[in-house]
């Protein structure tokens, strides 16, 4: 389904937690949400699932507004940081809970997915660990049979081999059938493989959104060393995002790499002309500062 | 037998189009054998679904591979590789830097040449 946040702010207490957030997911699209603590990934989640009323804008899910609408919650699978179910239930019991609350759920989907996990259904929830709580969650959303997954950070305090039997899980689900997710984190890490767009979020404000492989494409770190020391031209150059200087190596940071870029550089007879690696981190802390289009 | 390097400025999809056609070039993947499908590359690498579709989209189109109705997806019977610009670019500039460093360690052209067919009659077997 078709995601549009439109024009969207919220306060918390005196607090403005997102300012004018406008954001579009394609159905099939798995969306990355970036940011550090604190910047309003969390609350953008919970407005993105109806949760919170946005104070201005709107979330429109599959064309209608999602705020106060069971029908359009009914196709969201929300998978949240902490989960708050029932810690007494045993899970036969949040299945049948579940089936009440959600009119596509399917405890044959339940059982199907926990072939591979094989929690037990007399268990308690709180008798879980956190790795299975989360997993137990993440089964739960995904035999809602949604058509937008959300899930805030599904990865945080999994051990590494947890982490990937979630995102394996995710993969699968998003091959079989073309189901949209948004998924937040602080680790980009966890994000870069199965992601194909990522935002960065940053005090409220939407400060970049990018698909992966562009950024790859197009933005560099070239090292580069000039005799008669750097041309102060470079600078002003519009395929250059930042120059940094350490001692007599230049670094640049491009924002439309190409060859010819590259041949214009040799023109100006540099001692060292080569690209070192930038990792996606780095890409993203260039592009939320530098104002990266 | 496929490895993504999600930190590489390459991207993942061109990582796996590259991985394929190395494959053939090294004899890994011969014409005619199957490759996994797009639902057990992208579980294994745990890499999203659409990444490995892209590449196989675009393997298809440049026909080194092709995908069969309801049977799976084929290194193209008529695949020839042909070593790419890129790659040459690449192994030109490893060459340079070489030629640079020997330069620097007072090496003669002729002492280089020699390394260089010394190297040849020792891994013999890949000399063409």
């Amino acid at each position: 389904m078709k995601v549009e946040i439109k024009d969207l702010n919220k306060r918390l207490g005196n607090k403005e937690v997102l300012k004018e957030i406008n954001l579009c997911l394609e159905p099939g699209q798995i969306f990355g949400l970036v940011g550090e603590n604190g910047a309003g990934k969390t609350t953008l989640i919970k407005c993105a699932t109806g949760i919170y009323k946005p104070d201005r804008g709107a979330v429109y899910i599959g064309g209608s507004n999602v705020y106060d609408n069971p029908v359009v919650k009914g196709k969201i699978g929300y998978v949240a940081e902490e989960n708050q179910y029932f810690s007494s239930y045993r899970i036969e019991e949040l299945l049948s809970f579940y089936a009440l609350a959600y009119p596509h759920f399917s405890p044959e989907r339940f059982r199907e997915l926990n072939r591979l996990f094989q929690l037990t259904e007399r268990t308690r929830v709180r008798e879980l660990s956190k790795g299975m709580q989360m997993r137990l969650a993440l089964m739960l959303a995904l035999s809602q049979r949604p058509q937008l997954l959300v899930l805030d950070e599904p990865t945080s305090g999994l051990d590494p081999l947890a982490k990937r039997e979630v995102l394996r899980l995710l993969v699968q689900e998003v091959e079989s059938r073309a189901l949209t997710v948004l998924i937040s984190s602080h680790h980009l890490g966890d994000l870069e493989r199965i992601c194909d767009t990522i935002g960065v979020i940053s005090r409220g404000e939407m400060r970049a959104v990018h698909t992966l492989t562009e950024m790859k494409v197009n933005m560099r770190k070239l090292q580069l060393v000039f005799p008669q020391g750097f041309p102060a031209e470079l600078a002003s150059w519009p395929e250059v995002l930042a120059v940094e200087t350490v001692g007599r190596v230049n670094y640049i940071v491009t924002k439309q790499y190409s060859e010819e870029l590259l041949g214009r550089l040799r023109q100006l007879k540099p001692l060292v002309l080569e690209e070192v690696s930038l990792g996606l981190e780095d890409m993203f802390i260039y592009a939320a500062k530098e104002g990266y289009r | 037998m496929f490895q993504v390097d999600v930190r590489s400025s390459t991207p993942i999809y061109v990582q796996i189009k590259d991985q394929v056609k190395e494959g053939v070039i090294k004899g890994i993947f011969q014409p005619g054998d199957k490759l996994p499908s797009v639902r057990e590359l992208s579980t294994t690498l745990t890499i999203n679904p659409n990444t490995v579709s892209k590449a196989y989209q675009e393997l298809e189109r440049e026909k080194a591979i092709e995908t069969l109705r309801g049977r799976g997806t084929f290194i193209a019977k008529s695949y020839r590789p042909a070593p790419d610009k890129e790659r040459l670019q690449v192994v030109a500039g490893m060459l340079r830097k070489v030629v640079v460093e020997a330069h620097y360690l007072g090496l003669a052209k002729e002492e280089v040449e020699q390394m260089v067919d010394d190297l040849y009659a020792e891994l013999g077997g890949i000399a063409r």
